[in-house]
């Protein structure tokens, strides 16, 4: 609720951080996320190296887009032509010529979709240590990387993660990288949704007798043709 | 087209306003309960209390019929989402209030149109039910409490209308019963959308275009009156076929006459969709 609370007054002054909160902590129950929510960034790390969430956009029933065309240098990772939008129910988010050094990891596409909660993750001619990595990978599909005296890190394809408040976020590539000792999370591409709210059904009631079909009556109504 | 439009609805203006007096004269003779001041403060706390109309006080109420227009009544919360079926038949004049306990804002007629009025439950609240008004302006509600002389019934159809895709689809019970292509009103003279639902099933005198006529429980947003009645828009037949998927009435909703036969048994009181 508080982390929910402190986007709200944080929106209008930065759309990242709106975006950090929603999707680290995901809206509490007891405030739920609006009806047809739509959230995306391109990528960001945490830990030793820090990369700020980038292109990050979020929408709440209106359509919202944006494009960045590389990341700010840094040791650990490289990328380009970063894409994402979100709309009513809807989120998607792209990001291009990824390639994470250490370990061995590079796409020419990187795009995580998500559709009234519903996501799917799209892969192209992406390696991992040299092997080609599946176009469409199955949700939370985990792999392993030995990277000797650094450590072991954990790559997983189309991580789906349903939030509190109903809401699905699906991350293409999630990365645990151990850097200086201690695990880095990398993050590419990522999308946020839930479902258009299209059945709110008014007091479920069972019972009650079936209506009556109706007599048709004989009358004249002016009707608007 | 055109011409026979106004053709067909200038023959039929003679009878409105016949209409009307019978819905008003209808509304005019019953009563909902006991005499009491309309300033009576309301209990207002945990199950409310309903504030008791006089017979006088309801006559003087403005009527929840298709020719009222009823102010201050609440505006549908949700006019999009949708609705579960759940129907509801004053077996007498009923006062309705603007809110559980609240005061009463209309007399909701056992019949109009020459028929019973049945009209579509949206929410609950301490055993009261908010309902679809089939008056003017669009979306208006009102509030009936629980118990008195109300029945309830559940309508399986529901009604979909596309006005984009200029389509019609009846459902019973989830489970699609047709679907058929149809005219809806023009740029000026749209169709109005949201939430509504069947208020009549109507057998016109002269069967000009369409044998049956089922007027909705809203109005056009764009004519206050059309052909001499109070811009109720309703779904009909329509004997031309080059008018489906166009937008050429000045609101209702054209279908091919072969609809009609489905749409006669949808029970009054279900949901219409517009989008």
């Amino acid at each position: 609720m508080s982390a929910v609370r402190h986007v709200r007054r944080a929106a209008a002054g930065a759309a990242v951080v709106v975006s950090v909160a929603a999707l680290a902590t995901g809206p509490a129950g007891a405030d739920r996320a609006p009806t047809g929510h739509g959230s995306a960034f391109g990528l960001s790390a945490n830990g030793p190296v820090s990369v700020p969430v980038i292109s990050a956009v979020a929408s709440h029933g209106k359509p919202a887009e944006r494009s960045l065309v590389s990341v700010p240098d840094n040791p650990l990772l490289s990328a380009k032509v970063l894409h994402t939008n979100a709309e009513k129910a809807k989120a998607r988010a792209s990001v291009a010529d990824v390639l994470i050094k250490k370990l061995k990891l590079k796409a020419n596409a990187v795009t995580a979709k998500c559709t009234q909660g519903m996501g799917s993750v799209d892969l192209v001619a992406a390696e991992l240590d040299g092997k080609r990595l599946a176009v469409s990978p199955s949700p939370n599909s985990a792999l392993h990387a030995d990277l000797g005296p650094l450590g072991k890190a954990t790559v997983t394809l189309n991580k789906q993660t349903r939030n509190a408040d109903g809401t699905l976020t699906v991350t293409a590539v999630e990365a645990r990288v151990p850097v200086a000792g201690k695990m880095e999370t990398v993050t590419i591409s990522s999308a946020t949704c839930g479902k258009e709210q299209a059945a709110q059904p008014a007091p479920q009631k069972p019972g009650g007798p079936k209506a009556p079909k109706p007599t048709p009556v004989h009358h004249d109504l002016p009707v608007t043709g | 087209m055109e011409g026979f439009l106004l053709h067909a609805t200038r023959a039929v203006a003679g009878a409105s306003a016949a209409a009307g007096l019978i819905a008003v004269a209808a509304t005019g003779c019953g009563s909902s309960g006991s005499a009491a001041s309309a300033d009576e403060p309301s209990s207002a706390s945990g199950a409310a209390k309903a504030r008791p109309v006089s017979a006088a006080q309801l006559a003087r109420l403005p009527q929840a019929t298709t020719f009222g227009t009823v102010r201050g009544a609440p505006v549908d919360p949700e006019p999009s989402a949708l609705l579960d079926g759940t129907v509801l038949h004053p077996a007498k004049d009923t006062a309705v209030y603007d809110k559980p306990g609240g005061k009463p804002i209309a007399a909701l007629p056992a019949k109009q149109l020459k028929g019973p009025t049945w009209v579509p439950v949206i929410a609950e609240k301490a055993g009261w039910r908010q309902v679809l008004l089939p008056s003017r302006p669009n979306h208006a509600t009102g509030w009936l409490p629980g118990g008195g002389d109300v029945k309830e019934a559940t309508s399986s159809y529901r009604i979909d209308v596309s006005l984009k895709q200029h389509r019609l689809t009846v459902t019973d019970g989830g489970r699609k019963a047709g679907s058929w292509p149809v005219a809806v009103g023009t740029g000026k003279n749209p169709t109005p959308t949201g939430r509504t639902f069947v208020l009549a099933s109507l057998s016109p005198s002269h069967p000009t275009y369409s044998k049956l006529i089922f007027p909705l429980g809203t109005h056009s947003n764009s004519l206050d009156r059309f052909g001499g009645g109070p811009g109720t828009v309703a779904l009909h037949g329509w004997p031309d076929q080059s008018v489906f998927g166009r937008d050429v009435s000045h609101g209702c909703v054209r279908m091919p006459q072969k609809a009609l036969d489905t749409l006669a048994s949808v029970p009054l009181g279900s949901p219409v969709q517009i989008v």
